[in-house]
C-alpha cells in the first residue's frame, strides 16, 4: 500500500508541470508584466503596432500627437470591452487583420509617404482596436485579469510611442533610409505569413 | 528498480520538464532562430545578399538604399509563392546564378541606370524567397521565422554596404572589385556543385 502511494505520488508530481507551465507567455512573472509584454512577444501585434507607429512617427512631431492619443484612447476602449464581455477575434481572422496593418503601413512606412491625419487616425483607430480585441484572457478572472489587460494597454502605448519616436527623431539620411528598410522588413515578413495563412486555409 | 527511488526519478523528471514545457515562448524563440540561421548558413545565400549591400554601396546614392528596401519585398513575393505551393523551375540555380551577376556587375563596374538595378536584384530575390518561403510551414512560428530570415537578410545586405563603403577609397575600390569577383566565383562554384 505504502509503495502503491509512493507511485500514485510520483505519477502526481510528474503531471503537474504540465497543468502549470503551459498557459502563461512567461511563468513567474506577474500578470501585469505579462500584459506589458504580450504585444511585444506576439509576433502579429509587435508587427502592427510598430509598422503603425514608425508611419505615425514619419509624419512629424505635429502630426503624430493625435493619432497617438486615438491610439492610447481606442486601445483602452477596445480593452475594457474584451475585459469586460470577453470579446476575441477568432485567432487565424486577428492575425491575418493585424499583418494586413502591417503590410499596409510597412509599405506606407518604405516609400516615406506623407498622410493627412484622417487616414493616420483611422490605421491608429484600426490598429488599436484589433490589438485590444486580439488580447483577450477569458482563462483570467477579476484582478489576475484587469492587471494583465492594463500591461496590455501600457505596454502598446509604449511599443508605439517608442517607434513614433525613432522614426520623428531620425533626421539624417542614413537614419531616414533605416527607418523605411524597417518598413520594407515589416512588409515583407507579414506578407509572407499571410500568403502563408491563405495557403493553409485553401488546403483545409 | 525500488519504488523508494522513484521520487527521486520523479524530480529528475521534474527538472527535465521545465525544458519542454514553456512551448510558446520556446516556439517563438526557436522560429525567430531558425528563421534568422537559414539565409547565414546557406553560403550560396549569404554571399548573394552581400553582393547585393556591395553593388547597392559601390553604385551610390539612390542605390545604396533602394536595392536594401526592394529585396526584402519582392523576396516577400518569392516567399508567397513557396508557402503557396507554386513551383518554381531551378531555384537553386537561380540563387547561384544570382551571386554570379551581381558579383560580376561589382567586379566589372557595371553602372546601370537604378531602375535596371532593381529590376536585376528583384528577379533574383523571388529566387531566394521562394527558398526561405518552402521551409516556412515546417516553423515552430511562422511569423518568427519570416521576421528571423528577413531581418537576417537585410543584416547580410548591411555587411555588404558597410565593406562597399571602401569604395570611397582608390584601395579600397580595387578591394570591393575584388570581393565582386570573388562572389562570381563563389556563384559558379555552387551552380557547377563544386561547393
Amino acid at each position: 500500500m505504502k509503495h502503491m502511494m509512493r507511485l500514485l505520488f510520483t505519477l502526481l508530481l510528474v503531471g503537474m508541470p504540465g497543468l502549470v507551465l503551459a498557459h502563461a507567455p512567461i511563468e513567474g512573472m506577474d500578470s501585469f508584466y505579462n500584459g506589458v509584454l504580450h504585444p511585444v512577444l506576439v509576433p502579429a501585434h509587435l508587427l502592427a503596432i510598430v509598422s503603425a507607429g514608425l508611419l505615425i512617427g514619419q509624419q512629424g512631431v505635429k502630426r503624430m500627437q493625435v493619432p497617438l492619443i486615438t491610439f492610447l484612447l481606442v486601445l483602452i476602449g477596445a480593452l475594457t470591452v474584451t475585459g469586460q464581455f470577453d470579446l476575441a477575434l477568432p485567432e487565424s481572422t486577428g492575425e491575418m487583420l493585424l499583418l494586413s496593418i502591417a503590410v499596409l503601413c510597412g509599405v506606407l512606412v518604405a516609400t516615406e509617404m506623407q498622410l493627412s491625419l484622417i487616414p493616420l487616425m483611422a490605421i491608429a483607430t484600426v490598429a488599436a482596436l484589433l490589438v485590444g480585441f486580439d488580447s483577450s484572457q477569458p482563462e483570467l478572472q477579476g484582478r489576475a485579469k484587469l492587471a494583465i489587460l492594463t500591461g496590455t494597454g501600457v505596454g502598446g502605448f509604449l511599443l508605439i510611442l517608442y517607434a513614433a519616436a525613432a522614426a520623428e527623431f531620425a533626421n539624417r539620411a542614413w537614419q531616414k533610409i533605416g527607418i523605411r528598410i524597417l518598413g520594407s522588413w515589416a512588409t515583407a515578413s507579414a506578407f509572407i505569413v499571410l500568403a502563408f495563412t491563405f495557403a493553409s486555409m485553401r488546403d483545409l | 528498480m525500488k519504488t523508494r527511488n522513484l521520487p527521486l526519478l520523479a524530480v529528475l523528471l521534474l527538472l527535465a520538464v521545465t525544458d519542454v514545457s514553456a512551448h510558446s515562448a520556446e516556439g517563438l524563440a526557436g522560429g525567430f532562430l531558425s528563421g534568422l540561421m537559414h539565409p547565414v548558413l546557406g553560403p550560396d545565400h549569404v554571399i548573394a545578399m552581400v553582393a547585393v549591400g556591395l553593388w547597392g554601396a559601390f553604385l551610390g546614392r539612390p542605390a545604396i538604399w533602394l536595392l536594401p528596401i526592394v529585396f526584402p519585398m519582392v523576396m516577400a513575393f518569392g516567399g508567397a509563392l513557396g508557402v503557396a505551393g507554386v513551383t518554381l523551375p531551378a531555384v537553386e540555380t537561380g540563387i547561384a546564378v544570382s551571386a554570379i551577376v551581381l558579383g560580376a556587375m561589382v567586379a566589372f563596374a557595371v553602372r546601370p541606370p537604378i531602375w535596371v538595378a532593381a529590376v536585376i536584384v528583384g528577379a533574383f530575390a523571388i529566387f531566394h524567397g521562394h527558398a526561405h518561403g518552402t521551409e516556412l510551414p515546417n516553423a515552430a512560428n511562422p511569423l518568427a521565422y519570416s521576421l528571423g530570415f528577413v531581418i537576417a537578410t537585410g543584416l547580410l545586405h548591411l555587411c555588404g554596404i558597410a565593406f562597399g563603403g571602401l569604395a570611397h577609397w582608390p584601395a579600397g575600390k580595387v578591394a570591393v572589385r575584388a570581393g565582386g569577383g570573388l562572389i562570381a566565383l563563389g556563384g559558379f562554384a555552387f551552380l557547377f556543385g563544386l561547393a
